[in-house]
């Protein structure tokens, strides 16, 4: 059986869950104790685990990750919270070159089976310092594994696979999504990393969308059936490793691909899925692949400004009928 | 030296015929590199070569080859290509006509000069006679995909008007080029020629003409209508499309899938084949989907295979994949094989019921008919509902009537009550 819950409870009881089933499992982050974290997702955990296991920590994220990183190599599995990934930057040091390489330079005598949580994305008005969308950060890393769930059946199935693996995994969350409901199977259960979901199936064009933009994408492969374009959706999901093969058969089979994520497509994650996708497929593609992104600034804080630096499912209905050749509607 | 067999594509392949070799005699392979194109008599399939080394073509594209037969050597690298009993064709030709020692272009004249600003050329390209209009081929603005098909198709992209943006020769524009070339837009007076024209089958085409003589004249069949209503259905498939995420698709045929295969486990008798003197009983439950080729005249049948482990979604999801890879020519292995009883609905083309010809070894066929709207008498007062007329075709020796109305009974059942079709699959 099922229920509905929210995204940020499927978060909180994968976290309980695994707490409870693993000891060796804690938290740390800022604020994530008596406040309960940010975005609420570690609420009550310090009162049910007490305060060795959830960790409220200063405000210097490079001491957090330099020592959740030090405590796996030593047998323990932290789960970081860092409240965006914009301030994931401050650790990037310790991440690039202590989690990633760790394993590999102690030639597998020592891992790093370290989880780090972190929302990105607009939305919110949070600007320009707060509110960035940087996977491709860390998806140029070898060493790491990087998630992006969104649905909250996801959320949980992931993080708990994710607390399971033996190496580094960048979980890689949505401010915009913790407040989505979604079916949540009941009990124990895992999602495997590195895989891909279809969303949709589809014969005119499949539009490949990384985190939050898969929703969207969906949301405007719906709209997009009232213009005769039947749009298949890939949830990308895993963004370090890819999963080709669903990717593949799929875009051999509608001839038609567009990719969209929300940070800066320049160099970005659809860059790459584009140019993995042009490798695969050439000999079957009947338009080039095109790419949607952010607008190419900083995060604006006005509202306006806001909305306008994101991509929206018009954007997405818009390039998917050049794709697929359509002329854009009237009005 | 490993040789290259003709694969078994489907169930009902005996030979095959290399549509295109994608390397030459000589040319070095890698484990798992496309080396060929395969036709069967039913879709097209990428060869793979199982080893890396220098290929040694035997069957040249167009010759059939039964199936285990050698097409092709691979032997290690350097290893001289077994000693070849004079090639039937090609490759010695190209060899002949090359001039010996390096290759050396004569200093032509007609080389171009290095590009240099030339502004005049670029308007009205249709009276210039000179170098503006000179290389139209080889500025044809044409997708992958275009090019691909135009060499399959035997296509000159030259000659076709591209409809995509800026132009761009697409899909849709070759294979209208190539649908003009045979079939010539018909005119209104009466062609010239014979009385009769005789068209050859493709593959497919004669595949399934021996296929069917071969279960009319073998399989002795009875068939069982029943008339179910499907009010119920009909509502839970739209409530289902406009709610339940992955569900968009569902189509009646998807309802009708599970029931049968929620019937054939309670029916094991019915999920069997007569072989050889002997019943076999099918331990999986595989159902087979007739449908259109999406191009020609023809019939496939791709396979929902285990559909009693699936629920209705994953089965809604999983015929709609299964059949678009098997009209894109391109199907995956066991797409189009392994059925163990098949479904043939007509009912969107508003046929009111037919019988299917058995597809054997299968025992039985289920010939669905259209959703009318028609009145009933329901609680002794004439209400308007909906029907539908399902026949199930039987090999008699497999099962007889008392089982095929009773199976039959179990698939109306089902469809009349559908909250059963929704209920999760059970092991």
């Amino acid at each position: 059986m099922a229920e509905e819950k929210l995204y940020r409870v499927a978060l909180r009881e994968a976290l309980a869950e695994e707490m409870e089933r693993d000891d060796s499992v804690y938290l740390v982050g800022e604020d994530i104790g008596k406040f309960g974290g940010a975005y609420r997702v570690t609420e009550g955990l310090l009162d049910k685990f007490g305060p060795t296991r959830v960790v409220d920590a200063p405000i210097a994220e490079e001491a957090i990750v330099g020592s959740a990183i030090g405590s796996a190599m030593l047998g323990l599995r932290p789960v970081v919270e860092l409240m965006t990934i914009n301030f994931s930057l401050v650790a990037y040091d310790q991440i690039v070159n202590n989690a990633a390489k760790i394993r590999y330079m102690f030639g597998g005598e020592a891992k790093v089976p370290m989880v780090i949580r972190m929302p990105g994305g607009a939305g919110h008005q949070l600007s320009a310092q707060h509110s960035h969308s940087f996977e491709v950060l860390y998806g140029l890393i070898p060493g790491l594994l990087v998630v992006a769930p969104t649905t909250p059946e996801d959320a949980k199935g992931m993080l708990k696979s994710a607390i399971r693996t033996d190496n580094p995994v960048m979980f890689l969350e949505s401010m915009s999504l913790y407040n989505v409901r979604g079916m949540v199977p009941d009990g124990d259960y895992t999602t495997p990393i590195g895989k891909a979901a279809v969303r949709r199936t589809g014969t005119d064009i499949t539009i490949i969308g990384v985190s939050r933009m898969a929703v969207l994408a969906h949301e405007a492969a719906k709209q997009l059936e009232e213009e005769d374009i039947d749009a298949e959706v890939i949830d990308l999901r895993s963004i370090r490793p890819i999963d080709w093969p669903p990717i593949v058969e799929s875009v051999r089979r509608t001839s038609r691909c567009l990719v969209v994520e929300e940070g800066w497509a320049t160099y970005g994650v659809t860059a790459e899925i584009a140019a993995g996708v042009q490798e695969r497929c050439f000999d079957y593609l009947d338009a080039p692949i095109r790419r949607l992104g952010g607008a190419q600034v900083p995060m604006p804080y006005s509202l306006p400004l806001e909305k306008a630096s994101i991509p929206t499912s018009e954007d997405v209905k818009k390039l998917a009928r050049e794709v697929v050749g359509r002329k854009p509607r009237d009005g | 030296m490993a040789d290259v067999n003709m694969p078994k594509l489907s169930d009902t392949m005996e030979e095959g015929t290399v549509v295109e070799w994608k390397k030459k005699s000589g040319d070095p392979v890698k484990k798992g590199e496309v080396i060929a194109e395969v036709e069967s008599d039913k879709a097209t399939f990428d060869l793979e070569s199982e080893a890396d080394g220098v290929l040694d073509i035997i069957v040249q594209q167009g010759v059939p080859a039964k199936i285990g037969a050698p097409i092709a050597r691979i032997g290690a690298a350097g290893e001289a290509p077994a000693a070849k009993p004079a090639p039937k064709e090609a490759s010695p030709k190209v060899e002949a006509a090359k001039p010996e020692g390096p290759k050396v272009e004569p200093a032509a004249p007609a080389a171009p000069p290095p590009p240099s600003p030339k502004p005049a050329a670029q308007p009205a390209p249709a009276t210039q006679d000179g170098d503006g209009a000179a290389a139209p081929s080889a500025e044809v603005k044409a997708s992958p995909l275009a090019k691909r098909l135009a060499a399959e198709l035997g296509v000159d992209l030259g000659i076709v008007q591209g409809t995509g943006p800026e132009g761009r020769i697409v899909k849709e524009d070759v294979q209208a080029a190539a649908a003009g070339k045979t079939a010539p837009a018909p005119a209104p007076t009466r062609p010239a020629g014979p009385e009769v024209e005789v068209v050859e089958p493709t593959r497919m085409q004669a595949t399934i003409a021996r296929r069917m003589a071969e279960a009319k004249a073998t399989v002795p069949e009875f068939t069982v209508t029943v008339e179910a209503r499907v009010d119920l259905a009909v509502s839970m498939r739209q409530q289902l499309k406009d709610s339940v995420p992955g569900a968009d698709k569902v189509t009646m045929t998807d309802f009708l899938v599970r029931a049968c295969a929620l019937a054939l486990r309670k029916f094991p008798e019915v999920n069997s084949s007569w072989v050889d003197g002997k019943f076999q009983r099918k331990r999986r439950i595989s159902i087979g989907l007739a449908v259109a080729p999406s191009q020609g005249m023809g019939l496939l049948v791709p396979v929902v295979h285990d559909a009693d482990l699936k629920d209705l979604i994953q089965i809604s999801i999983e015929s709609r994949q299964v059949i678009e890879r098997a009209r894109s020519g391109r199907p995956a292995e066991g797409d189009l094989s392994g059925a163990t009883f098949s479904i043939s609905n007509l009912g969107m083309y508003g046929v009111d019921e037919f019988v299917a010809i058995i597809n054997p070894p299968e025992a039985a066929i289920l010939a669905v008919g259209t959703i009318k709207e028609v009145p009933v008498v329901d609680a002794g007062r004439i209400v308007p509902g909906k029907v539908m007329r399902m026949t199930l075709s039987v090999d008699h020796r497999v099962f007889y009537g008392a089982t095929a109305a009773q199976f039959m009974a179990e698939v109306k059942r089902l469809i009349e009550n559908p909250v059963t079709l929704v209920v999760p699959a059970t092991q």
